[in-house]
């Protein structure tokens, strides 16, 4: 009620126009990444079923995409979908996934991704999703892949200890057949094995978890050591542009108290 | 001003009492992991005897609570500065062995890190403190010192490719089980933090247990170390406790 009241008097219009101007002459962070929490809680709260939860969910993820390109973030990394994620029931996963595949093809006739330059890779054990979805995501990552401008990494069936073991392994198979010797293994090393190894800048500048859990569930674990966390109350369906710029003017405070 | 207003009047030990309350009747969290603030400053005060006494007050209240395993990271490899901090740590040590608390509750003291970087005198003081409370068994404080996640995860990198040479592991058998046997906090029985607890103004985790934290939840306290009162710490159990943790499902 009092939130239909301050739009209708353009208040958040305001508020959102004068936190941009807050942050706009600062140093914007290049990686953010973000768990897109929440939106299954916000689906019962409106009484909808969770297929419309997803459904706003992803929209929103669009908006973000075009804000951050707004903002001028460079790599925007989406916790899409975990490992742990699949022990969820089985309608649930495939509504997720029937969900996804619409998106992904939406995605596919985007003209803002093309018009930016992003370039789109999923990361995860990819191998584990459905047929369909894999072919759309190689139809995507390949109309993108000339890009290198802007990125965006969706990350589909990720874990982060999964990360850490695929790198180890694939790492561990170059020492054996001789390829790398064990005396070369550095952090450069391990990077260049990890699912964001395309990435200019793998490590994370900021990540924003929504729906107020306060952790982050093996997200980039390695790529986020010294990242700065900003944990949100809202759910994601109901995430606004206000609550992206004052993620950024937070990160932008405290680098500069920090700052030694 | 308001501050002493009220600490006159006793209200902070009215709301110390009723946060107890709230705290003692539910699950507390098995393994608590606290970053102090400053260690990643070159003049990391952590070691000033000041702050010991503070540390040794934290460790307190964390046992009085009932929390079994304690991590705490004093130290990365990156602000370790050998001529400085060699004597420091070493009289930390000393002043850990010689803590009523450590008898007192039955503490098993173990350091965790890159130990090997240290000279041999300081190595020794600290095998003497994990010898001398091997065999206590009520509780367990792992002192992070010359820790550093990302470094720990090339160690067993390179643990593991040493162990494929000998022949003593497959390829196929690398999962994460494997490389929970090789990190700094394999000796634990719960290496995962239920809690971790970061002290002093900021948000990052800084390279703290970066394989063992993706589960924690996490809660930052925005006062410094020296200004930690037990208010403090029981709110962020109480905020652990109201939690639901749903591991992904």
């Amino acid at each position: 009620m009092l939130r239909s009241f301050l739009y209708l008097f353009g208040f958040y219009w305001i508020y959102e126009k004068w936190l941009f101007r807050q942050i706009e002459n600062k140093m914007m962070p290049e990686h953010i990444g973000i768990i897109i929490d929440g939106n299954r809680r916000w689906a019962r709260s409106q009484s909808f079923g969770i297929k419309s939860g997803y459904n706003f969910g992803a929209d929103k993820v669009n908006l973000l995409l075009r804000w951050c390109l707004e903002l001028g973030v460079k790599e925007l990394t989406i916790f899409a979908f975990s490992m742990e994620n699949f022990r969820r029931p089985k309608h649930e996963i495939d509504l997720y996934m029937e969900v996804l595949a619409t998106k992904l093809q939406k995605a596919l006739v985007e003209s803002m991704i093309h018009q930016s330059e992003t370039k789109i890779k999923a990361i995860g054990r990819v191998k584990r999703l459905p047929g369909k979805i894999k072919s759309l995501l190689i139809e995507l990552e390949n109309s993108t892949k000339k890009y290198n401008k802007h990125y965006l990494n969706i990350a589909l069936a990720y874990g982060g200890h999964a990360e850490i073991v695929d790198a180890i392994k694939t790492i561990n198979e170059k020492v054996v057949t001789g390829e790398i010797n064990p005396s070369q293994i550095d952090e450069a090393m391990i990077e260049k094995h990890l699912y964001t190894a395309h990435l200019p800048k793998s490590d994370v500048d900021l990540i924003i978890r929504t729906s107020g859990e306060e952790r982050i569930s093996g997200f980039l674990l390695w790529q986020s050591a010294n990242t700065f966390f900003h944990f949100i109350d809202v759910f994601w369906p109901q995430f606004r542009k206000i609550d992206l710029l004052r993620a950024i003017r937070t990160y932008q405070n405290f680098l500069h108290k920090n700052s030694i | 001003m308001l501050k002493t207003f009220l600490k006159a009047l006793g209200v902070y030990r009215l709301y110390e009492k009723w946060l107890w309350l709230q705290v003692r009747t539910r699950k507390k969290p098995e393994h608590v992991a606290i970053i102090l603030g400053d260690t990643q400053r070159p003049d990391n005060k952590a070691l000033s005897k000041k702050s010991f006494s503070k540390i040794e007050q934290l460790l307190r209240w964390c046992l009085e609570v009932g929390i079994k395993t304690i991590s705490i990271y004093l130290f990365s490899t990156e602000n370790f500065v050998p001529k400085v901090h060699i004597n420091e740590l070493k009289i930390f040590f000393e002043r850990i062995q010689r803590s009523e608390i450590i008898r007192e509750f039955n503490v098993k003291v173990k350091a965790i890190g890159k130990l090997n970087i240290f000279p041999r005198n300081l190595q020794e003081t600290i095998k003497t403190v994990e010898s001398y409370t091997e065999d206590f068994d009520m509780h367990t404080l792992n002192l992070a010192i010359a820790y550093d996640g990302r470094t720990e995860i090339i160690d067993v990198t390179k643990k593991i490719a040493k162990r494929i040479k000998k022949g003593e592991l497959n390829l196929e058998d690398i999962n994460e089980k494997v490389i929970e046997q090789h990190l700094y906090t394999a000796h634990m029985v719960k290496q995962y933090p239920d809690l971790i607890i970061r002290i002093a103004e900021e948000r990052r985790l800084s390279g703290f247990f970066l394989w063992q934290r993706a589960y924690s939840e996490i809660c930052f306290l925005n006062v410094t170390l020296l200004f930690l009162r037990r208010i403090e710490l029981l709110r962020a159990i109480r905020t652990y406790q109201r939690r639901k943790r749903r591991f992904g499902e």
